[in-house]
């Protein structure tokens, strides 16, 4: 007789029935893995239901939207030639059945999952969330943020048009002027002293499948933080007696709300596409001059915007100033701690209004002519 | 025989090349039929129009006054502006449709001249029809603020009003078009200089306080009917003091438009017709005054009738005087009798069949729901008012 | 060229008729099916022991109902009335003239509509079982007939059947071929969006899941004719649809002529997913009503939005290159004058009213023959950019494309003599900074004689390289 492991007389009552195929089939898993504590943890995972409880979908849609990224990406890769980067882009775009679609899709999808990560940041921020014990849920999130941003910038030169060459080209030289280590942090990425054909080898590497091993392990790590210590609670709602205090399930209810609202975004996203379809410049070419007014993607805007300001000599302000954001989004969690907040809290939110503004001012005017 | 249609009379074309042609279709019926049609329904639109207007003016009004019984004359508005609105709207459409069929290609014309300004009426009918179901779904809860909410649905009325009147007039000044046009080459003109518009605007406007205070005559009468002696009195009171504002007005414009009158419209003043409308005009003023008057303190139904059919009459003559007006004014660019007719008979008997069959089957059963809604309007009023 | 042009920059007045229309389809199908919901549920909560419980609910969906119609949708709707006046008058007149006893009885149609929808809400306290029954069953009906009557007016548009301009007989044009279909693709379409309007308007049962979860059960079932009937339904209206309409859709799917022939392909996939979706997302809520949010319903009621949005797309980028299939081009030109070579070859301008007679060949008389002949479906610069799609060309090149453009399928042919195509061609080129003059233009013409193979094969290859 083989040993089964025992189930526990209370998962008993909680199971669905013997008589029943769910029942049989559970029973039937327990009995082999002994996983009923994680279970049992898991369905009492609930969500604090207030006035703000609608940012706790952004994390969610984020991950939607990854999810629409990988099999947009997949779809993509079977007609992608890295050798033939444009040709191949061409192909898919004017004669592979949908290829116009998947790749609109594709590039929409990115632009609102870095979208929708700002709104899942700055709501964190503002509940903040990341306090103790959820320093290191901050900490991934913000390495998955920074991941995020490097899957836009690499994929952004995989069709090799004027756009792509030249925008990357810029996006290279502003990380040479980062002291130090900025030139070769440059040459390793670019394989080079310029962009190149080697330089989609390497973004095309990280792009499909360095970066997405390492992003799905940290999302993993990420959502791993967040099942085991549950949803955070802002202020304003722990203060509430706990019989005031209302609460979602979220392995039914939560999930199960959140579920239309990705089904509209898959809706939103066609709609998108077939409105704004992605357009492919003409090949890029080295050696002519670069299109007037190149800008970065919208994502990078700001920081273009604010070391625009700041040229020559004085380039080490615009980067010491720029660099305060990333040093801030680490540090946050070790400066600010207090439950409920405190003086010290209320200024790190102060903070961070300010650098909200600052980055919506800068984007809007990285963005006009 | 349709392509000989395409191509107007040589002298019209040469009157003024810009004019558009004919419509290939002609007219479906003889227009007078269409004129009758939209002369009813247009009067009706302006009378619900001018109900809206005055409403808002005498909820403001009555809201900041505060007298006895001034609040449920704002309450009273207060429910009704909506349902104003919604028949403004429908009640606009058989005269814009017929509008367009008779005067197509001039209205066509000065629609686009206007541009954009046209179109703004929907999105500012939209906010203030929005406004005004926001003051009757929330006023309970927030009385305060209230006003506001109706206040700022006022001035949008006026500019809508303001527009529909720039731009039936450009209907009929087809001289100025090409010089419009060849100044503003997408369209995008509000006024255009004619000294007409300003006089007629304010016939307009001054049309709000005879239908609004008439509506609060017929509140009155239903109140008195109902036990609610005094403040029965009072409403009617009241509302046959504002209905005093509209002559008053009319006067005014009436002057305003005689000096503003074009040069050719001496000729057309003499006629018959135009002397019968200005008759039947100034007794159906004077006998919707005098019914107004008959109507206080009493709960008989027949006065406040008595002067709606009269105010109907005025503003029907004004509806009629208007169209001969345009159509002399239009004569030397567009001969209306010149139209071909293609009848579409059938399609007119369907139409009418529906529009009798229509509202028998709502006139009956809006009978048969009155009677809830006045002993709920009833039973609303013995709560709040003591005795 | 018979009216003055209403110029909207960037967007092209094109698309507020487009944009101000999507939003009223919506609402006035939930004006339909939602008042086929009303009349039912009336009738199915007097054969269920909460039936007082039911119909206080149902007050709530009659509330919101009733403003969200009423304004928005009566607005939008004359909305779309003012738009069309002014985007394309002639083809307005042409509808009004036509059906203008049609457009009047679905006047009383709304007369109806309005006025036993107040006598529903407003009684609905006082008013017996039995009248509040036929109240709903009244507005219902009477709002399908103003269905039954606009559906036979635009499905004219594009399938105008036996209808002719000669002989114009009202019932061969509102009987016409796709009229059957999308009446009742439409009709089905309407209980899918009253249903789940239902839905939301259930979310905001508190305290109460088993009844929360009655109601959504109940809205939910709403979806499932829906779900059947409509595809269809599209298969009998594919079959009425003109056969370059079919060649332009198909040809989308694989690029062969390039990106600009995808747009009508993408927004119909765009009405099939969304359909999908909202069968699936319905589905997946019945699963498990009790924990259905009102952010999740509107999300499905949204992707009905989309839903909307691609198909009434696709429908009217299913006419192009015609407002009036076989009658009227969009940008006004009569069929019957398109086959008239002799008024083809005419200078536009001479036929046109509104010009101000700018010089022959200068840089405004490209611009107003732009402006009168092709700006009613191309903006300069934004919706279908002018400047984007001859930023290639070259002045005589240009000249030469004007003479072959009706082969491209979604063009209508140039009206105008060669001082015209020198004179548009020289406009267009200047977008892009060439300052070729029209003259210019004539004068190299004449150097080479016009060779029309070589300039069709041309023509061809540049078809490839137009942006969509």
């Amino acid at each position: 007789m083989t040993p089964d492991y025992e189930i526990p007389p209370e998962a008993e009552t909680q199971l669905p029935p013997p008589n029943k195929l769910t029942g049989r089939l559970s029973r039937y898993l327990l009995n082999r893995y002994p996983v009923w504590p994680i279970i049992d943890h898991l369905s009492k995972k609930v969500v604090p239901r207030h006035r703000d409880t609608v940012w706790y979908n952004m994390g969610g849609i984020a991950l939607f939207f990854l999810v629409v990224q990988i099999i947009t990406g997949a779809l993509l890769m079977v007609y992608y030639r890295p050798s033939q980067p444009w040709a191949s882009v061409q192909r898919i775009v004017m004669e592979v059945p949908y290829g116009n679609l998947i790749r609109s899709i594709h590039n929409w999808s990115a632009n609102l999952m870095i979208l929708t990560l700002f709104l899942h940041m700055f709501s964190t921020f503002f509940m903040k969330a990341y306090r103790p014990p959820r320093e290191l849920t901050w900490l991934s999130g913000a390495v998955l943020m920074a991941i995020t941003l490097l899957f836009g910038f690499s994929g952004y030169l995989l069709p090799w048009d004027d756009l792509s060459f030249f925008a990357t080209r810029v996006g290279m030289s502003e990380i040479e002027r980062a002291p130090l280590i900025g030139h070769w942090i440059a040459g390793l990425a670019r394989g080079g002293a310029d962009v190149t054909v080697d330089t989609i080898g390497r973004f095309y590497l990280l792009h499909v499948m360095v970066m997405p091993i390492v992003v799905l392990t940290i999302v993993g790590i990420h959502l791993f933080f967040v099942q085991v210590q549950g949803v955070s609670e802002p202020d304003h709602f722990a203060a509430l007696p706990p019989e005031k205090k209302r609460y979602h399930k979220f392995f039914t209810e939560f999930l199960f709300s959140e579920a239309p609202i990705w089904l509209f975004l898959s809706a939103l996203l066609v709609a998108l596409a077939a409105a704004w379809p992605r357009t492919l410049l003409p090949e890029a070419d080295p050696f002519a001059a670069a299109p007037l007014g190149i800008k970065p993607e919208w994502y990078f805007l700001s920081q273009f915007q604010l070391l625009k300001m700041f040229p020559g000599k004085v380039e080490m302000v615009g980067l010491l100033l720029w660099s305060l954001i990333p040093l801030g989004i680490l540090v946050v969690a070790f400066v600010d701690r207090s439950i409920p907040t405190d003086n010290r809290g209320r200024w790190t939110t102060r903070i961070g209004i300010v650098a909200l503004a600052g980055l919506i001012v800068y984007t809007i005017w990285g963005w006009l002519p | 025989m349709i392509l000989e249609l395409l191509h107007q009379p040589a002298i019209l074309i040469a009157m003024l090349p810009v004019m558009p042609p004919l419509d290939p279709l002609g007219y479906p019926v003889p227009p007078w039929i269409l004129q009758a049609i939209s002369y009813l329904t247009l009067s009706l639109h302006l009378l619900a129009m001018n109900f809206t207007v005055g409403g808002i003016m005498l909820l403001l009004w009555t809201y900041f006054r505060k007298k006895p019984g001034h609040e449920g004359i704002a309450y009273f508005f207060g429910s009704s502006l909506p349902l104003g609105v919604s028949y403004i709207i429908t009640l606009g459409i058989p005269p814009l449709l017929i509008l367009q069929v008779l005067y197509g290609q001039m209205f066509y014309s000065s629609s686009v001249l206007m541009g954009s300004f046209w179109i703004q009426v929907i999105p500012l009918l939209i906010i203030a029809y929005s406004l005004l179901y926001y003051h009757k779904f929330s006023r309970a809860k927030r009385p305060g603020l209230q006003w506001a909410v109706v206040a700022l649905a006022l001035p949008i009325f006026f500019y809508i009003e303001f527009i529909f009147v720039n731009n039936l007039t450009l209907v009929m000044t087809p001289e100025h078009w090409l010089d419009i046009y060849a100044a503003h080459p997408g369209g995008g003109v509000l006024t255009h200089g004619e000294p007409t518009v300003h006089p007629r605007y304010l016939l307009f406007i001054g049309g709000a306080f005879a239908a609004a205070g008439l509506a609060v005559i017929w509140r009155g009468a239903f109140l008195i009917k109902w036990g609610f002696q005094t403040i029965g009195r009072k409403s009617q009171a009241f509302g046959f003091r504002v209905m005093l504002i509209t002559p008053v007005l009319w006067i005014a414009a009436a002057i305003g438009l005689y000096f503003a009158r074009p040069a050719n419209i001496a000729e057309m003043l003499q006629a018959r017709a135009v002397v019968v409308l200005l008759v039947i005009a100034i007794i159906g003023g004077i006998a919707a005054a005098v019914f107004a008057f008959l109507s206080i303190g009493k709960q008989k139904m027949i006065f406040p009738l008595l002067a709606s059919l009269s105010l109907f009459a005025v503003v029907a003559c004004m509806v009629i005087f208007r169209d001969l007006v345009r159509l002399h004014q239009l004569k030397p660019y567009f001969d209306m009798s010149a139209v071909p007719v293609q009848p579409q008979w059938g399609m007119f008997a369907i139409f009418m069949s529906a529009l009798v069959t229509g509202v028998v089957l709502l006139v009956m059963l809006s009978i048969r729901v009155f009677p809830n809604l006045a002993s709920q309007a009833r039973e609303r009023l013995a709560k709040m008012i003591p005795g | 060229m018979n009216y003055p042009f209403w110029d909207i920059p960037f967007l092209g007045n094109g698309l507020v008729v487009a944009i101000i229309a999507i939003i009223h389809i919506l609402i006035s199908h939930l004006a339909i099916g939602g008042g086929a919901f009303l009349f039912v549920t009336e009738l199915w909560s007097d054969r269920q022991p909460m039936g007082q419980k039911i119909r206080d609910w149902l007050h709530r969906y009659a509330t919101y109902f009733l403003v969200y119609t009423t304004v928005f949708g009566a607005m939008t709707g004359v909305g779309i009335w003012f738009a069309i006046q002014l985007a394309n008058p002639e083809a307005t007149s042409l509808l009004i003239h036509q059906f203008v006893f049609a457009w009047a009885t679905e006047w009383v149609m709304f007369l109806g509509e309005l006025t036993t929808l107040y006598l529903y809400f407003y009684g609905w306290q006082k008013n017996s079982r039995s009248l509040q029954v036929f109240l709903a069953g009244a507005y219902f009906v009477i709002a399908w007939f103003s269905l039954f009557i606009i559906n036979g007016i635009l499905s004219f548009m594009l399938t105008p059947g036996a209808w002719q301009l000669a002989q114009p007989n009202i019932f061969h044009g509102f009987f016409n071929p796709g009229f059957v279909p999308s009446l009742i693709l439409r009709t089905f379409v309407m209980f899918l969006i009253g249903g789940l309007f239902g839905i939301i308007v259930a979310t905001k049962i508190r305290n109460d899941d088993e009844f929360k979860a009655k109601i959504i059960n109940f809205s939910a079932k709403w979806v499932i004719p829906a779900a059947i009937i409509v595809p269809v339904m599209m298969l009998w209206y594919w079959s009425t649809l003109p056969a370059n309409t079919v060649a332009l859709i198909k040809g989308g799917a694989v690029g062969v002529a390039g990106g600009k022939l995808e747009i009508i392909t993408r927004y119909f996939w765009l009405a099939v997913v969304s359909g999908f979706l909202i069968v699936f997302g319905t589905l997946f809520i019945s699963f498990r009503p009790q924990a259905a949010s009102t952010a999740g319903a509107i999300a499905l009621f949204l992707i009905a939005q989309l839903g909307v949005m691609g198909a009434e797309f696709f429908r009217e980028m299913a006419r192009k290159p015609y407002v009036i299939y076989n009658v009227l081009y969009s940008n006004s030109l009569w069929k019957y004058h398109t086959d008239d070579q002799n008024y083809m070859q005419t200078a536009f301008l001479d036929n046109a009213r509104w010009d101000p007679r700018p010089e022959p060949l200068s840089p405004q008389h490209g611009e107003w023959i732009f402006r009168l002949q092709c700006a009613s479906c191309h903006t300069r610069n934004g919706y279908r950019s002018i400047a984007e799609r001859t930023k290639d060309w070259t002045a005589e090149f240009g000249y030469r494309w004007f003479l072959d453009m009706d082969k491209t399928g979604i063009m209508p042919p140039f009206q105008g003599t060669n001082e015209d195509r020198a004179a548009l061609s020289a406009y267009l080129v200047s977008l892009h900074g060439d300052t070729t003059t029209a003259q210019q233009i004539l004068d190299q013409v004449e150097q080479a004689p016009a060779d029309s193979i070589a300039n069709q094969a041309a023509a061809n290859d540049m078809i490839g390289k137009v942006k969509p």
